[in-house]
């Protein structure tokens, strides 16, 4: 016998607010493997849109007592992989990968997780050495180019040195990044 | 066997992939230094190793310039209109058909093309305030999802619940329901009555939930945020890299600590941030005005010591409200002259002053300016506006070391200024109109204090 239809609508209501609340608190950190993965946010952004509506479509299959982290991630990272290697196929391509490259790059993405999140912890320091206005400006547009013309008007400058500045400060807090990492010695890894 | 074949590559590899992967952080990359890049990488963990240490550092960097909230996450995957890129109109029909069945869902109770909710209101801004990005004016409504952003200075807004909060620069904040805010970064005190238990404060470190008390929030990256309590209790809960609560902790008036994400740190400690300093200023120029409409205006703190004499300073249009004495005991019945008669205030009345202060230097014809009301967490004892009564009373509640010019014409011209207050005796209300030559205008409000 089918449930009543005011059950199955309370369940099916239930269900969007569940998915919701998971995909809110994690978009993030799907997000940020998306930007990993694929290089530019605005790719990112498109593929986390499209990765939301294949969890969405697949929620009913998901079991809530496994991390639905792992399995976004999952679903995420197979988006990403087709789109790259499509993108390696297309003559007007940017950044794609071939294969083997990107089996390299998932088995050290998930072999090193807690390298890069090691890395990630010196990064507080590094922030910490750049002067406020530096600072500031990575608070404020890194990676968002409307943002970055809003900060470039704001101080007077043209958005294309805004950008040229925020390049170079990622090559700085990379170089003391792996200066750190030097002298904790992770194995050469680094 | 590919360039990159080899598991211990050359310094020279090494750096070629690094120069790659920040063409790929800058969007540069050209398509045959993507062959190259993929042929690098195919086989060679170490290089897959040094590429990804920059694309994480990347996603991180965009991370902190970039940071949506609940609801901005909700437009960004399921946007309101056609045009979201390379998806293009299955996402958005398969995206609309999502997004109207969430219209159940309460929280997500707005659509896009409705009007966003009001959550708040502007009381106060600080003369000399900078702003980050847009600018804001007394009275102006603050709708969800708004943010503001001052690079100095302070603003103050009003939520429902008696909630108060003050956003000091620098400082970057935005209103994501009537009953929550997030701190991207900067100061933020909080000011919550009885209606607005559980208002909270959200940073990238914890949230911070309201029991019923005032306290202040200070959001820096290196060292995460730091909260002190200076009324009643709050209990914090420290979050994880994914938004989950890891860990509570609960102060009371008079504690510290500090809340950080990435540290995993959730602790009491003492001031490692000069609350004092920060909020101090803020408090010396509201005093105990809960909201500025209008030209009323406060100062921020530099401007503190304004010299008020005639012509001196011009106000632009802006009466400004400079607290004077706090909670003076009156050691004897205190008769004084007000714009409605004599008042005698009773022995022992503890009574804060303010100084409202016009100028608009030399003006050639009568202009109609100075417009607004100020509203105090006491009843008014009285209005000063003679300029014999300013001059009375400057002994006993001008600030020390103020100047006056005795020879200007300080006072309310009856005809030309009008100064009333409201039926609570909370609010007063001006409306100045300024006549040639001078324009300067004064007048003096007793209010009941409330630190005797």
């Amino acid at each position: 016998m089918n449930p009543p239809a005011r059950l199955v609508s309370e369940d099916r209501r239930q269900d969007r607010e569940g998915f919701l609340a998971q995909l809110t608190r994690h978009y993030a950190a799907i997000r940020r493997h998306l930007i990993i993965l694929v290089g530019d946010l605005g790719d990112a952004e498109d593929l986390m849109q499209e990765t939301a509506l294949v969890l969405w479509d697949r929620f009913e299959t998901h079991d809530p007592d496994a991390s639905f982290l792992a399995w976004a991630k999952g679903v995420a990272t197979n988006l990403a992989r087709n789109f790259l290697r499509k993108r390696y196929r297309n003559p007007r391509k940017q950044v794609g990968f071939t294969p083997g490259a990107l089996a390299s790059l998932a088995k050290v993405s998930e072999g090193a997780a807690e390298l890069f999140e090691l890395r990630l912890e010196k990064l507080e320091d590094c922030l910490a050495k750049l002067s406020e206005r530096d600072r500031r400006m990575v608070w404020e547009c890194y990676g968002n180019g409307t943002k970055i013309v809003a900060f470039a008007s704001r101080h007077d400058k043209s958005a294309g040195t805004v950008r040229s500045r925020l390049h170079r400060l990622r090559e700085r807090l990379h170089d003391c990044i792996s200066r750190k990492m030097r002298e904790i010695d992770v194995g050469g890894l680094t | 066997m590919t360039p990159g074949s080899n598991m211990n590559p050359s310094p020279g590899l090494v750096r070629e992939v690094e120069a790659l992967a920040h063409a790929v952080c800058r969007g540069e990359l050209e398509p045959e230094q993507s062959e190259r890049l993929s042929s690098l990488l195919d086989g060679n963990l170490a290089l897959c190793h040094s590429y990804l240490n920059i694309l994480s550092l990347h996603a991180r960097l965009i991370e902190l310039g970039d940071s949506p909230g609940p609801e901005e996450v909700y437009d960004r995957l399921f946007p309101p209109r056609t045009g979201i890129g390379r998806l293009g109109r299955r996402v958005v029909a398969v995206a609309a058909t999502v997004a109207a069945a969430c219209l159940t869902v309460a929280v997500w109770t707005f659509g896009p093309q409705a009007e966003t909710p009001v959550v708040g209101r502007v009381v106060a801004v600080a003369e000399g305030t900078e702003w980050a990005g847009d600018t804001k004016r007394n009275g102006q409504a603050i709708r969800k999802r708004d943010s503001v952003a001052v690079e100095s200075g302070f603003v103050t807004i009003e939520l429902p619940g008696d909630v108060v909060v003050d956003l000091v620069g620098p400082g970057h904040v935005r209103f994501d329901a009537t009953d929550r805010v997030w701190l991207k970064r900067g100061r933020l005190a909080a000011s919550v009555g009885l209606a607005g238990v559980g208002f909270t404060v959200g940073t990238e470190d914890a949230d911070i939930v309201d029991l019923g008390t005032a306290f202040q929030v200070h959001k820096d990256f290196s060292l995460g945020t730091q909260l002190r309590v200076t009324e009643g209790s709050v209990q914090t809960r420290l979050k994880d890299d994914a938004g989950n609560v890891v860990q509570f902790l609960d102060l009371v008036a008079g504690e510290s600590a500090r809340l950080d994400r990435v540290a995993v740190v959730a602790e009491q400690t003492g001031d490692l941030f000069d609350f004092d300093a920060a909020f101090d200023p803020v408090g010396q120029a509201k005093g105990g005005v809960r909201r500025f409409t209008g030209a009323a205006q406060p100062l921020s703190s530099s401007l503190v010591g304004l010299d008020t004499r005639s012509g001196v300073t011009n106000t632009l249009g802006r009466v400004f409200v400079l607290p004077e004495r706090s909670g003076l005991v009156l050691d004897r019945e205190y008769p004084v002259e007000t714009t409605s008669g004599r008042v005698t205030i009773p022995a022992g009345t503890p009574v804060d002053s303010y100084l409202f202060h016009f100028d608009m230097g030399e003006v050639d014809v009568i202009t109609a300016l100075g417009r607004g009301s100020t509203t105090f967490g006491g009843r008014v004892l009285a209005v000063v506006g003679s300029s014999d009564g300013l001059a009375t009373t400057d002994a006993t509640f001008a600030n020390p070391g103020a100047t006056f010019d005795p020879a200007a014409a300080r006072g309310l011209e009856p005809d030309e200024d009008d100064v009333s207050v409201s039926a609570d005796g909370r609010t007063v209300t001006f409306d100045f109109d300024v006549s040639p030559p001078g324009s300067l205008d004064q007048f003096r409000v007793l209010v009941r204090g409330t630190k005797p």
